[in-house]
């Protein structure tokens, strides 16, 4: 008896850094994200002001729905490099469709991005092709039909309630905060409280164990793929809608940011973790390092690569370390 | 990705195709360089003034820095892993030289070139030592430092003067020939021979096969890395410089811009798997100069350049599906 009681409190000890490590691992974004609004905040007094908060908000919304996609993807253990293209094809369907009305300017792009999903996904489940490469090949092929449909941009005829999506307000917020924060919602919910949320953590965690658990990995996969490609694509409509205009090249780079906010947010590339909240939190970081970029009138624009780069690496770095901690 | 860890073991570098097998191989190792006569057949008859020197010798000024890259990609596919940063270290390279152009065209070149090795050890310490999966490191590497070519030069472009060695690179021939394709295939002949002479080659392409035996046979596994992914930022330094002789300027929203794609596509298309184990540096020189005519084909013909686009990720994809289908 002696002899059992002596491991266990070490076992405890253990189990209690593993813990902390996790809640590093994927609180650590928001913390990281309140601290610096609170120096932001100090710093440049224009800073909290609501219609400041607003535009960051607003201005996330777009990058913020295409992250709900990609962290699925990376939770699963994929890639999706083609949401990017799919937002700058969106907006150019977007502009099409407008003069037949609302419903199909803002369903017809999501429709599209779901089909690209699910060619995206039936490549890389059936043929088992590495996702980045099937994704890759989906990102040049979006580009160019966006360019060969719409040039460089072509303007929305007569947005009229098209336009009112994106730019109006409900109850003194704007829309595209309201539709931000129920995608977030939505997207915890099937995350954490569906068997399809369940299923994509075991893929991505262990794919051949989620096999022989009897998960469908396939269809799973095929889905996922299609989620991330719908929500580019309504990422794609509003961005229309706001600019009333579709232009080929929006979105341009969306995959990398996409990729990043969800690693700053605590999403682990090797797959099988992640939450919402953390990738919403990479979203608003990002959008936060842009925002204060400007406000410091003598930098350029063309240090916001810099420090979302710096950002990315950071993140990176710290959590190889983490992870190691955690499995020694 | 399990069951090629199984599958790419026993088939060493150098060991021949195993029976029943060999038609598969075959088409695999062949289908760059079929699909490259075809295409330039295709043109010869097709497109009007394919023959035109001006144009191959444009296509191969174009090719130089890509072969470069295409090279270094290659080598870490080949180890299983990828370079995801060459296009960024290439623009790097190219603000370093923007930035360093008072020092001396000659101090500027050496910084530039260094700023991709130095890039690409940092990439290599990532994943060597921190053991970093290298798409991850690399993806970083490839969103920090475009930003940090951007920083430098304040996101503007920035005009070379008309005089000295780095201008003479951007237009110096030896009959039809661009000094800058000239060196890029002398770097890929000692490539070759580094690759398939030399212990660190060896030991890169073992790794590729199997990580866990060529870690159990004793092999500096992640010293080799660390030189791979260092020789990788090294090519795109200079292919780095090669662009922006080219260019005239230092350009760093511009320069090396989707580079990846390409060095991806015409490691891939050349031959080599993603699934490691195995190079083939003829193949991917092929790979670049298919790509490259590729272009040159849709633009000659004035067709929209991004059709060419579509059809470079049909490629992709046909070249990974016959890796697939073959292997």
């Amino acid at each position: 008896m002696s002899a059992a009681a002596g491991p266990a409190p070490v076992k405890r000890q253990a189990i209690d850094r593993a813990r902390i490590v996790g809640l590093i691992q994927s609180r650590g974004a928001i913390l990281v994200l309140i601290l610096a609004a609170i120096v932001a905040g100090s710093i440049f007094p224009d800073f909290l002001h609501a219609a400041n908060v607003e535009d960051i908000v607003t201005a996330g919304t777009f990058l913020g729905l295409v992250a709900i996609g990609q962290t699925f993807v990376i939770i699963l253990g994929g890639f999706d490099l083609s949401v990017g293209s799919m937002v700058g094809l969106g907006t150019v369907i977007a502009a099409y469709a407008q003069p037949f009305g609302w419903v199909p300017a803002l369903l017809l792009p999501i429709l599209a991005g779901i089909l690209v999903g699910l060619i995206d996904g039936l490549l890389i489940a059936r043929t088992r092709m590495a996702p980045f490469i099937v994704t890759l090949a989906a990102l040049l092929a979006l580009k160019g039909a966006a360019i060969a449909l719409a040039g460089e941009s072509m303007v929305v005829a007569r947005p009229g309630f098209f336009g009112q999506i994106a730019n109006a307000h409900w109850l003194g917020v704007s829309n595209l905060i309201v539709i931000l924060v129920a995608a977030y919602a939505l997207g915890a919910l099937v995350l954490n409280r569906t068997p399809f949320g369940a299923a994509i953590f075991a893929i991505g965690g262990n794919e051949e164990a989620a096999r022989m658990l009897g998960i469908q990995v396939e269809r799973v996969k095929v889905l996922t793929y299609c989620v991330s490609g719908g929500l580019a694509g309504l990422s794609g409509a509003l961005l229309a809608a706001r600019l009333s205009s579709g232009i080929s090249s929006a979105g341009n780079g969306y995959e990398l940011q996409s990729i990043a906010a969800a690693v700053i947010g605590g999403v682990l590339l090797t797959g099988g973790v992640g939450t919402m909240t953390g990738a919403l939190a990479g979203v608003l970081l990002l959008g936060l390092i842009n925002n204060v970029i400007n406000q410091i009138g003598s930098l350029s624009a063309a240090y916001q690569g810099l420090a979302s780069g710096t950002f990315l690496l950071l993140a990176v770095i710290i959590q190889a370390g983490l992870s190691r901690t955690k499995r020694s | 990705m399990s069951e090629h860890a199984a599958e790419a073991a026993p088939s060493a570098p150098g060991s021949t195709p195993r029976a029943g097998r060999s038609d598969g191989a075959w088409i695999r190792a062949s289908s760059v360089y079929i699909a490259f006569a075809a295409l330039v057949i295709l043109d010869l008859i097709v497109t009007p003034g394919f023959r035109n020197p001006a144009v191959i010798r444009s296509l191969l000024f174009d090719s130089a820095p890509v072969i470069l890259i295409a090279l270094g990609q290659s080598l870490a596919i080949g180890t299983r892993g990828i370079d995801l940063s060459v296009g960024s270290v290439m623009a790097l390279s190219s603000s370093v030289i923007g930035i360093s152009l008072s020092l001396g065209q000659g101090a500027s070149i050496t910084f530039g070139i260094g700023a991709g090795l130095a890039c690409g050890i940092l990439n290599g310490l990532l994943i060597a030592v921190l053991r970093i999966d290298p798409l991850i490191s690399s993806l970083s590497l490839l969103v920090a430092a475009r930003g940090l070519a951007q920083a430098l030069l304040g996101g503007a472009r920035m005009d070379l003067p008309f005089a000295g060695p780095i201008p003479w690179l951007g237009a110096a021939t030896i009959s039809v020939i661009p000094v800058t394709a000239l060196i890029a295939l002398g770097a890929a002949i000692l490539f070759a021979f580094v690759v398939k002479r030399t212990a660190p080659g060896h030991y890169a392409i073992y790794a590729g096969a199997s990580r866990t035996a060529a870690f159990l046979a004793g092999q500096p596994v992640r010293a080799t890395l660390a030189f791979v992914y260092g020789l990788s930022g090294l090519l795109a330094g200079i292919a780095g410089l090669f662009a922006t002789a080219r260019l005239g300027a230092a350009d760093p929203n511009y320069i090396g811009v989707q580079f990846e794609l390409d060095a991806i596509a015409a490691a891939v298309i050349g031959g080599t798997p993603l699934s490691g184990g195995r190079i083939s540096v003829v193949g991917t020189i092929f790979g670049v100069l298919l790509l490259e005519v590729l272009d040159a084909s849709f633009i000659m013909n004035d067709i929209s350049s991004t059709y060419a686009q579509i059809l470079k990720a049909a490629f992709i994809v046909g070249a990974l599906y016959l890796q697939r289908a073959g292997g």
